[in-house]
């Protein structure tokens, strides 16, 4: 461990010559010492694996990680807002049964985007953009369409990538 | 009438009936000067070597490239690169003659006219130009309502009072040289209009015979839209923005407020509810311009609500009556106070940014918050503070899901620098067993 | 040196008297270290020490990292700034990555300064000084390529200026260039290029490199025992390698685990910007890309920069074969190492301005 490169075999791990008693009865001050170090040691590398350990365990909610929803929280004809990590998406769940995503980003400004019942439109807070069911701007300065993401049917949830 | 027999002319044979006699065909009615112009064609050929053109029937073009007085070349030149030049639009449309001509007797045709009158331009453009069957052939969404929107504009009235200072078609669009609106160095074109404009109104001595001020390209440049304009922002408006393109807004909107309504869609609704609704009509103010200005329309703030001599509005009227003055005070506290909740917000999460420290959901957060901020606008046109509150609520609602995600962060850090004097406190303890270790190893065993 | 002790039979004095060692016949020889002495302050031991820790911590933080990295142009950036952010502990990771890196770079020139104060490329060294020279221009490398990982504006900045320096190099320039950069200029391909070379590539040298030095280092120490026994030269103080050298060996590893520690906890690295300002060289090249930099168009006729890096050449080239030109270790050669040293930490100082 301390002399990784070395051709040299790995020391051995109690530091003493080999031949010497390891110790007597009484344990001695060396003895303490020799076991203080051993300890101290041990619990450094343990201390090390715990970061280690969480760096390498698959993050759960990242950028751009998938939302994930119930299907029975967006009933059939309504659309929902739903937020993971980074994102914000619309979850769309048409009169036709069909299911479909779009980025709650407002192509315009890039304000957020609401799902309005009255209307029974998507609409943008700041500059009152109206979207459809569809994604697709039905008034409004809105530049373009909504931003359509990936929708994957995993049982009775939604996964929004 | 079948336009392809004449496409170089179009349709101003018709427009220019008053100035020449209605000619379906240049060459069907002056046959023996058609001959005469062929004669003469062949009689240059055998001289000098000259090949026939493609374009023999723009004979104008072909002689004035070759022409070297630069007034009379350049025309033909600017011409080429023009949309025009580009469609085969030629010179006879504007200025009549006989394009089938090579010689000089081309200009020898009654109804030549090599400068067309500024009371004449409006007519020649427009006999084109607002006929839509014709237009379409060349570009099929280009309106044909411009000679229309002319004349009903200041710069039409004009004209028709026989003001001939007042602007006609080339003075904005160039002479020779017109580029389609959408080139970017067409004078036309959005960020072009302001100059263009500018060049006589901004020009005291051009505007000297009207009662015009000439500071509007100035007010317009400090405004809000000038910025926005220059940010990119979809829609933002220069001068034709708000005048209509061809300056027909200024002289017949029902009020400013019209102009401002399409686009600020959310504030006139709410300025339907502002007690200033009714008495605004009954005085006959506008809608917008008595608290924002109109060339130089400020970013709107908590400031304008203040008086007049920090930089706000309401004083201007409202100078002795207390009630408006405490609601304007009231109003403006609402906004600063929401405007200053979301900039700690913001300010928050730069720093965490700057410490390198990531935010999970913090985009998202500070999307949520730029939405609550931008709906505080349109609702203190209410002039209500209870109509505003909720606006500000959901501010510092948004601002504080910023605020707590990014201290959530900040102690996930602390818990990790703790976890790092742990670690280091351990790592130090085994160095100083090791050093002791080896120091007494060495006393042990002197060398 | 390794003796193959059958468990059976009765332990035998050399044997190993391990368990694995019983079965592998790898032995430790503790007590032929116990009685080979060192002198107590050898400096290139101790960097050499270090500079294996440093390559331990790299090996385990650059294997984690590749783990949350994408190694492609349009992903690399973005998967950095979540490894710095989003992954926990990846800010420290990184920087574990980066310190290090940095380190053992200048654990390498210490390494060489060590060597050549010392005058331990004469004989029987000659091979540990190349060794130990060819360390130092490989872990050059691998940091270079490792600072083209982020695929930042600036980590293409630093590529293009390595290329620059590759070109310079006389004859073979243009085609290094080409191999280094993977085209004419740094483009899509570099990045691949860079990340084959980072991960798998150099490190696969440098440890045959390690491994070379380290038994090198060892037969020559033993060597210069023996010729001293020969000669009757007792040196004034000197400790055993085990316990006394070994012992010191774990707290050098201690301190350096601790350095490196909190270097990243303390000065985070922004993802890409190992230079600091753009336009700015890693450090290690600073002093030569300020002297190309500074170099006139032209030089006797040929083009500055191949001037130099012909110059270069030819000086890395001496000092190679310093063992043969020098082979009794006059003063003068310690004299010029630090005055080059002098004039290479100044450039690098002036270069990063």
């Amino acid at each position: 461990m301390t002399q990784p490169m070395n051709p040299q075999p790995p020391l051995p791990t109690v530091l003493e010559p080999v031949g010497e008693p390891a110790g007597g009865s009484a344990p001695t001050r060396r003895d303490v010492m020799d076991y203080a170090i051993g300890v101290v040691a041990a619990t450094a590398a343990v201390a090390a694996a715990y970061p280690a350990v969480r760096f390498l365990s698959p993050v759960p909610t990242g950028k751009g990680g998938p939302v994930t929803l119930r299907l029975a929280d967006v009933p059939k004809g309504t659309v929902t807002l739903a937020t993971a990590g980074e994102r914000s998406v619309l979850v769309v769940h048409n009169d036709e049964g069909a299911v479909r995503a779009f980025s709650a980003t407002c192509p315009h400004l890039g304000c957020g985007l609401r799902w309005d019942e009255d209307e029974r439109l998507i609409r943008c807070g700041c500059h009152g953009g109206r979207f459809g069911m569809d994604g697709r701007v039905v008034s409004g300065p809105p530049p373009r369409a909504l931003t359509e993401l990936t929708v994957d049917m995993v049982g009775d949830k939604v996964v929004v990538t | 009438m079948a336009y392809s027999e004449h496409i170089p002319g179009c349709g101003a044979e018709r427009s220019l009936g008053h100035l020449t006699p209605p000619s379906p065909s240049v060459a069907r009615r002056r046959p023996a000067r058609l001959v005469l112009a062929w004669l003469a064609a062949l009689a240059a050929l055998a001289v000098f070597g000259w090949a026939p053109r493609a374009h023999a029937q723009n004979e104008c073009v072909r002689c004035h490239a070759s022409l070297s007085e630069k007034r009379l070349r350049g025309a033909a030149d600017a011409w080429r690169a023009s949309v025009h030049g580009k469609d085969g639009i030629g010179c006879f449309g504007c200025h009549g003659g006989d394009p089938a001509d090579p010689t000089v007797r081309a200009h020898l045709a009654e109804n030549f006219k090599p400068h067309p009158t500024r009371q004449e331009i409006p007519v020649v453009c427009g006999g084109c130009h607002q006929d839509a069957r014709y237009i379409r052939r060349f570009n099929a969404s280009l309106p044909v309502d411009q000679l229309t929107l002319w004349q009903i504009s200041g710069h039409g009235v004009g004209i028709a009072r026989a003001d001939s200072s007042a602007a006609v078609c080339t003075d904005c669009h160039g002479i020779h040289d017109i580029l389609g609106g959408s080139e970017p160095n067409s004078p036309v074109n959005d960020r072009m209009v302001p100059q263009t404009c500018g060049k006589c109104h901004s020009d005291a001595a051009a505007m000297s015979g009207t009662k015009l001020p000439t500071d509007q390209a100035s007010g317009w440049k400090r405004s809000a839209h000038a910025k926005a304009l220059a940010a990119g922002v979809p829609g933002a408006p220069a001068c034709n923005g708000c005048h209509g393109g061809h300056g027909e807004l200024a002289q017949t909107a029902g009020s400013i407020g019209r102009v401002c309504r399409p686009c600020h869609k959310a504030e006139a609704q709410e300025v339907e509810r502002s007690p200033h609704k009714t008495a605004f009509a009954r005085l006959g103010f506008s809608d917008c311009v008595p608290c924002h200005g109109a060339h130089d329309v400020a970013a709107a703030s908590g400031a304008l609500l203040v008086s007049v001599s920090q930089g706000g509005a309401c004083a201007r009227c409202h100078t002795k009556d207390e009630k408006p003055q405490a609601t304007a005070k009231l109003l403006q506290g609402m906004l600063d106070d929401a405007a200053q909740t979301g900039d700690e917000a913001r300010r928050a999460a730069n720093e965490a940014a700057a410490r390198g420290m990531s935010v999970p959901g913090l985009e998202s957060a500070l999307a949520e918050l730029r939405t609550a901020e931008h709906r505080l606008g349109p609702a203190v046109h209410a002039l209500d503070p209870s109509l505003l509150e909720p606006e500000v609520t959901a501010v510092k609602d948004a601002a504080g899901v910023v605020t707590k995600a990014v201290a959530q962060v900040e102690g996930a850090r602390k818990t990790e620098r703790l976890g790092y004097y742990a670690a280091t406190g351990l790592l130090a303890l085994l160095f100083g067993l090791l050093v002791w270790k080896s120091v007494r190893v060495a006393r042990r065993r002197p060398a | 040196m390794a003796t193959r002790a059958p468990t059976a039979q009765p332990r035998a004095p050399g044997a190993s008297g391990s368990w694995l060692g019983d079965r592998t016949g790898w032995t430790v020889g503790a007590a032929r270290l116990a009685t080979h002495r060192i002198g107590p302050w050898e400096v290139e031991r101790y960097a050499a020490v270090a500079a294996a820790v440093l390559m331990l911590l790299l090996v385990a933080s650059g294997i984690a990292l590749s783990m949350h990295y994408r190694p492609n142009a349009t992903e690399a950036r973005g998967s950095v700034v979540e490894i710095a952010s989003a992954i926990p502990f990846g800010n420290l990771v990184r920087g574990v990555h980066q310190w290090a890196s940095d380190l053992l770079v200048a654990c390498m020139w210490a390494l060489c300064l060590a060597l050549c104060m010392r005058r331990l490329y004469r004989r029987p060294g000659e091979l540990v000084w190349l060794a130990a020279l060819l360390g130092l221009l490989l872990v050059t490398q691998i940091a270079f390529t490792g600072a083209v990982l982020p695929w930042t504006a600036s980590a293409r900045d630093q590529a293009r200026m390595v290329g620059g320096m590759a070109r310079s190099v006389p004859l073979v320039g243009e085609g290094l260039a080409h191999f280094v950069l993977g085209g004419p200029d740094v483009g899509a391909a570099t990045l691949p290029r860079a990340y084959g070379f980072h991960i798998a590539v150099l490190p696969a040298i440098i440890t045959l490199v390690a491994v070379a030095y380290w038994r090198l280092a060892a037969r020559m120490s033993e060597g210069l025992a023996e010729r001293r026994a020969v000669a009757g030269v007792v040196p004034a103080r000197t400790i055993a390698v085990y316990p006394d050298f070994a012992l010191r060996a774990v707290a050098v590893a201690v301190a350096v685990v601790l350095v490196v520690m909190s270097l990243a906890t303390f000065v985070p690295r922004v993802p890409g910007m190992t230079g600091g300002e753009a336009e700015t060289p890693p450090w290690y090249l600073a002093f030569f890309h300020q002297i190309l930099r500074k170099s006139p168009p032209d030089l006797l006729g040929i083009p500055g920069p191949q001037f130099i890096g012909g110059v270069m050449t030819a000086i890395l080239l001496v000092v190679a074969a310093l063992p043969f030109i020098d082979p009794r270790g006059s003063k003068v050669t310690r004299w010029l190492a630090l005055v080059g040293l002098a004039g290479i930490a100044a450039l690098t100082v002036y270069g990063l301005q």
